[in-house]
């Protein structure tokens, strides 16, 4: 079921009813929960619940045994029987294409010919977050940072809990599953909080995303027809695209979760608002590089080791971060031109000079700062060429024409009059999402201001906007096929 | 556990001012779209459609009103309102109505037919059908129909069916502007010399200039199951009104010709008395077209006055009249 949908319109009223309906019932909460999300998650492809309760299950049955045994070998024994069934999980469903390919291909440059072939399998939809997230609760048990789960309805709640289950914040269950476990109570401002992020993140999605969608895709589907000012705006558009879109589904999922009396991660912190990468990727896709920090980065030794160490562990990180997108070279390489931009600042000690938003307290930035931010989202822009690229030769093929002096032509744009309708748009919204920068998500500040009526005109004035202004074909979240 | 507990004053005030909140859109919104529609400046691209697509959608609909028994009923897309003359009709003793409108699909003529069939009552109807009808997306057409047509309930019905936020708009938007006291069309005037209303229900395309080419190449069209389930509906309900029908495709160019029956796999003759035109009549593409599907002016006239005789030679002369009562 997609959030954009007259479908989850029907369903979300229904499931918040009943469950508020079952308020100071706990298990039943939970069960609630628990039953909405196998229909959330099944109303796409009810075959690979199987999948999702087979992994919760096996994770739940190993968190009970790491916490029964006191020999260390017999328990990371059972940590390695939890994080092999997850990675085989996700090396079978999405990566065994590409071994398999690779070897092929390998095989082929010394002259022998293999008739291997990948099995086809559809990915079964949100396996990469899932997968992480029960991953994380084994280890933290094993760490002995969380006691295991008591009740396995809670444990599956906690991994199905249908807001993040697709896409996510990838969340830990030192964070969320507590919250499964102790009673919630119905909160106004919270749940007010809630439809606010949701309004937002479906305005980002409708709107932003979705709209640049049928700007970039003509461009990188005839980039080679094109000069290199309008694969600029192609790439531009992506950027703008891919952010909207994910950081959109995070807001309604987060909102989403508010409604029910739970506070999920915070996921995008206004990152293209960066001064340098390091920066960035402290705001992008926050649950899932605080993942990789935790659980590989500093295992393997962090920026606690020798220069050398260290570049070897940024580069494992951010590659892996690639391969994590998908079974392709081009989210590889876009893996690694982020290591090549973050290198030069831990190698110096500049990774955290900027911790708190850009131009804080202040209504405008220094030109400094502007010329920063500006900096750091064209190379981002470059990074987003990998990604949306089909193969990595066309990665760089779009690059070099954007390096050409077609650079310099007026851009083409096929649908003209609806690209100049869009940066309208862009300009209107990121506006917002500067006023509303130090707080958790661009409206959040609209909590503070007295009075409903002026509230309520600027959520009217949303609703028409995305009534103007939305893609009325149903376009899925990017992260979906991740 | 009684509900007054469990909805506790917090949980009111939310519920009630999400309903509070639900309400005021639906009152505002629609006066935003009035707003927007006067004041957008056209090139900015949005959903809401008030601009008139050609075919004179809005003169067609006030005039249907009034229409009662005709002899003939066309229905289709503009193959059906640029191809049929109702001068040339009148002269040989029939009474037509066009009820054709741009991009025509299945969808809308059923709904069209739903509410005009029993009001209009003709003789005898003539659906042009083509690749049109069957495939297309039935969002223009809906618009067109919706903004040009007064308000009514049954709107609700086509709003529903085509589940489009340009559709949704442009029915808000119509009844927006009925009940405010704004005088003049909601519709954005635009003075176009490209098209001459003939009453009845015909347009006559004006400009035939090279600009307008005759070869138009399609690949494919894509059947969409909803238009023919429509398609069905349309022809149970004449079947149910007790009127005749007969389905015709009209004269195309020749190369569209072949085009256009190369891509359609759809068995029209299935569904009734079924006559392909482009088999029986030979025209010159660059003397009766004015574009690749459309007639001009002088492939009309050629087209009726064969299209006449067809229609006595298969027993429904205005003389004999079978499809009469």
């Amino acid at each position: 079921m997609l959030f954009n949908t007259l479908d989850f319109a029907v369903f979300l009223p229904v499931v918040f009813g009943i469950y508020w309906l079952l308020s100071g019932r706990l298990y039943w909460q939970n069960l609630c929960i628990v039953i909405s999300s196998l229909v959330f998650y099944g109303w796409w492809d009810w075959r690979f619940l199987f999948l999702l309760i087979f992994s919760t299950l096996v994770d739940y049955l190993v968190g009970i045994k790491l916490n029964s045994k006191a020999d260390d070998a017999v328990r990371k024994y059972w940590l390695w029987l939890s994080i092999g069934v997850n990675l085989g999980l996700l090396g079978f469903f999405k990566y065994q294409h590409f071994f398999v390919d690779n070897f092929v291909t390998a095989f082929r440059l010394f002259g022998f010919t293999l008739d291997v072939r990948a099995l086809q399998y559809v990915l079964p939809v949100g396996i990469s977050f899932y997968t992480f997230q029960t991953m994380s609760y084994s280890i933290d048990v094993y760490r002995r940072k969380l006691l295991p789960a008591e009740n396995f309805f809670s444990f599956l709640a906690y991994v199905s809990f249908f807001p993040q289950l697709v896409a996510g914040p990838i969340e830990r269950a030192t964070h969320l599953l507590p919250q499964f476990e102790k009673e919630r109570t119905f909160s106004y401002s919270l749940a007010a909080q809630g439809m606010r992020q949701i309004l937002w993140g479906l305005f980002k999605k409708m709107v932003i995303a979705d709209n640049c969608a049928a700007l970039a895709d003509p461009i990188f589907a005839e980039y080679m027809q094109l000069p290199g000012s309008t694969l600029l705006l192609g790439a531009f558009f992506f950027a703008i695209q891919i952010y909207g879109d994910f950081s959109g589904y995070s807001d309604i999922a987060i909102g989403t979760a508010r409604l029910f009396g739970f506070e999920l991660m915070q996921n995008f912190a206004f990152p293209y608002f960066s001064r340098d990468v390091a920066e960035f990727w402290r705001r992008w896709h926050i649950s899932l590089t605080s993942w990789f920090k935790d659980y590989v980065y500093i295992p393997l030794g962090g920026s606690r080791v020798n220069r050398a160490h260290i570049i070897r562990n940024v580069l494992v990180v951010f590659l892996l971060s690639g391969f994590w997108h998908g079974p392709n070279w081009q989210y590889i390489a876009w893996g690694g031109w982020h290591a090549l931009l973050f290198v030069p600042l831990i190698w110096n000690g500049n990774h955290r000079q900027y911790m708190a938003p850009v131009a804080s307290g202040k209504w405008m930035p220094s030109l400094r700062e502007t010329m920063q931010v500006l900096s750091t989202f064209l190379l981002v822009c470059i990074g987003w060429v990998f990604f949306r690229s089909v193969t990595l030769s066309n990665a760089f093929d779009y690059l070099r024409i954007i390096a050409s002096p077609s650079l310099l032509e007026f851009p083409k744009l096929e649908k003209e009059a609806a690209a100049y309708t869009q940066i309208i748009l862009i300009v209107l919204f990121f506006a917002v999402e500067w006023w509303g920068r130090e707080g958790q998500f661009a409206l959040a500040r609209l909590q503070t201001w007295p009075g409903t009526f002026r509230r309520w005109a600027v959520y009217l004035l949303l609703v028409s906007l995305i009534g103007l202004f939305m893609k009325s074909e149903d376009v899925p979240f990017i992260y979906f096929q991740f | 556990m009684c509900l007054s507990s469990i909805f506790n004053f917090n949980m009111k005030r939310f519920i009630l001012k999400c309903a509070g909140f639900l309400l005021a859109t639906l009152l505002i919104y629609p006066l935003v779209l009035v707003f927007w529609g006067k004041v957008a400046p056209e090139k900015i691209v949005s959903n809401l459609i008030n601009t008139p697509l050609l075919g004179f959608t809005a003169k067609k609909l006030a005039e249907v009103k009034h229409v009662s028994r005709p002899d003939i009923l066309f229905l289709g897309s503009s193959h059906a309102y640029r191809s049929f003359d109702p001068r040339i009709f009148r002269q040989s003793g029939y009474t037509t109505f066009n009820l054709g409108t741009s991009q025509q699909t299945a969808t809308i003529t059923h709904w069209l037919a739903s509410r005009y069939l029993h009001r209009v009552n003709p003789g005898l109807v003539v659906y042009v059908v083509d690749g049109v009808i069957v495939s297309s997306s039935e969002v223009e057409s809906a618009v067109d129909v919706i903004q040009n047509d007064s308000v009514g309930l049954d709107m609700v019905r086509l709003i529903q069916d085509v589940n489009h936020i340009k559709v949704l708009n442009a029915g808000l938007y119509h009844f927006a502007w009925d009940i405010l006291p704004l005088e003049t069309s909601h519709m954005r005037q635009k003075k176009r010399n490209v098209e001459k209303y003939i009453s009845a229900g015909y347009s006559i395309y004006l400009k035939s200039s090279l600009k307008n080419k005759l070869t138009k190449s399609i690949n494919k069209f894509d059947l969409s199951n909803k238009n023919v389930d429509s398609f069905k509906k349309t022809l149970a309900l004449l079947k149910q009104h007790h009127i005749p029908y007969v389905l015709i495709t009209t004269p195309f160019t020749r190369a569209y010709a072949v085009d256009h029956n190369t891509a359609l796999n759809f068995p029209f003759d299935e569904y009734g008395s079924y006559t392909d035109f482009n088999a029986r009549l030979v025209l010159e593409d660059s003397l009766h077209f004015y574009d690749a599907h459309h007639l001009n002016q002088a492939g009309v006239v050629v087209f009726n006055k064969h299209f006449i005789q067809w229609l006595s030679e298969n027993g429904c002369g205005p003389s004999e009249r079978p499809f009469q009562d």
